[in-house]
């Protein structure tokens, strides 16, 4: 069901009609699904061909001065981040396999949920979107990326993309129950001395895929983890509906 | 490199003239080593249509040269990334191309304010002297396979690709689910891809 989802997506994003965000995170799955993979060639193809139907003269003083700029215009050596070759880093990638899998679900499930939380906030505040989605998009497609999946109590799934090297983390959290009107999931970094300092509120509408980047230093941080609060407030005010340990290892 | 064998017409002659009847992948073999007379032939095959779709997209000439300067700068730069095996090297060079100028639209609707451009949406048709007798024939095939999608596909189509619209800016207008507009477009591409058998 998610994964026929994720499928169609492929013409949206042959035809460049997915905003940034949602780019990076369809190129995650290309990454590892060969059959989107294909039918992304083919399509683009496609289109290229709509590009030809619609060609036109150019002006010769724009090709000189694509020639005036090659002297001084680098040549950049062969990438070693193709799309078949995902850099991943070993060391850090435990148990690549299960994490890619339960990556690949969320984004399945965002791609479904046509990012429901995200076009809400961009029709409010743009900037603040468009911020939120550079950073969000900046640790999903992190070399150094650490995805750690866990269930949320009442239902629905939550998962913490780490990027060590950012210092960031995005929550992701896909069909999470409704609250009761003016409650919100709060996010709560846990520290190693058993601290907690708030990260960021998610909406507790009901369903759908929402993706927050977390406040604070996710690095000096030993846990996340999420619970139900009105808004405002400074400590957990009861238990934690979610918590994943920054090890790697899911929990309840 | 396994595109067009091409070399039925190759110049024998020297310098200035760089083979025209040479494939596009042989030129990019040349164009990663830093050969600029390779890089003005692929230049003069591509510039029409990575004008063509910049100009239908972002709809202002002046912009539109600045866009082509950038995707065919970027050519350049990053002919070692090209993957053969991932599809022609026109493609690679149209899909850049189309990004290019979506990046810049909607970095502009961005400081200008969303929803301008989608209410003020009234047919503007981009008046455009075509050129490229070579290509006509291509043109007129893929004139052909547009008339065969449904006018609810071509509508996706002129929207999402030529005009740049997210498929939420699509849904929005149509008035039609997020989902629809998503499957309506792959539906629209598939089904031209079939009618041009386009393949990667």
């Amino acid at each position: 069901m998610t994964d026929e989802s994720i499928h169609i997506m492929t013409g949206a994003y042959a035809a460049g009609a997915l905003d940034e965000f949602e780019t990076r995170m369809f190129e995650t799955h290309l990454v590892e699904c060969e059959a989107c993979r294909d039918e992304v060639d083919e399509l683009q193809a496609t289109t290229a061909l709509l590009a030809d139907a619609v060609a036109v003269d150019v002006r010769p003083e724009v090709l000189a001065a694509v020639m005036a700029e090659l002297p001084r215009t680098r040549q950049e050596p062969r990438s070693t981040t193709a799309v078949e070759t995902p850099s991943k880093d070993v060391a850090t990638a435990r148990r690549p396999a299960f994490r890619a899998a339960v990556a690949s679900a969320l984004v399945a499930a965002a791609m479904a949920a046509g990012f429901a939380g995200i076009a809400i906030r961009e029709s409010v505040n743009a900037q603040h979107a468009q911020d939120h989605a550079a950073v969000a998009a900046a640790v999903v497609t992190a070399s150094d990326a650490v995805t750690t999946p866990g269930r949320v109590r009442d239902g629905g799934n939550a998962a913490v993309v780490v990027s060590a090297s950012l210092d960031e983390a995005v929550l992701m959290g896909h069909d999470l129950p409704a609250l009761p009107q003016g409650q919100v999931y709060r996010a709560w970094l846990v520290m190693p001395d058993g601290a907690v300092v708030a990260a960021g509120d998610m909406p507790g509408e009901a369903g759908g895929m929402h993706t927050m980047p977390l406040d604070g230093h996710v690095n000096v941080a030993v846990a996340v983890a999420m619970t139900t609060e009105p808004p405002g407030g400074s400590k957990p005010s009861g238990p934690y509906v979610f918590r994943v340990v920054l090890d790697g290892s899911p929990q309840k | 490199m396994s595109e067009g064998a091409g070399v039925r017409f190759q110049h024998p002659s020297s310098g200035v003239d760089p083979e025209p009847r040479d494939s596009d992948a042989a030129l990019m073999h040349r164009v990663v080593l830093g050969d600029h007379d390779a890089f003005s032939v692929l230049y003069g095959r591509v510039a029409p249509a990575v004008m063509g779709i910049v100009v239908r997209v972002v709809r202002d000439v002046a912009q539109s040269e600045e866009v082509v300067q950038e995707v065919m700068l970027q050519v350049w730069r990053q002919a070692a990334n090209f993957e053969p095996e991932r599809g022609r090297v026109r493609t690679w060079i149209l899909t850049m191309a189309h990004s290019r100028a979506i990046e810049r639209v909607r970095s502009a609707e961005a400081s200008r304010g969303r929803d301008q451009r989608y209410h003020g949406l009234a047919d503007v048709e981009v008046d455009v002297v075509i050129e490229e007798v070579e290509s006509l024939l291509d043109r007129e095939r893929v004139r052909h396979a547009l008339a065969v999608l449904t006018p609810l596909q071509r509508e996706v189509i002129e929207l999402a690709y030529y005009r740049g619209y997210t498929h939420v800016q699509v849904a929005q207008v149509l008035d039609i689910p997020l989902g629809t507009a998503k499957t309506r477009i792959r539906d629209a591409l598939i089904r031209l891809r079939d009618t041009l058998g386009a393949t990667a």
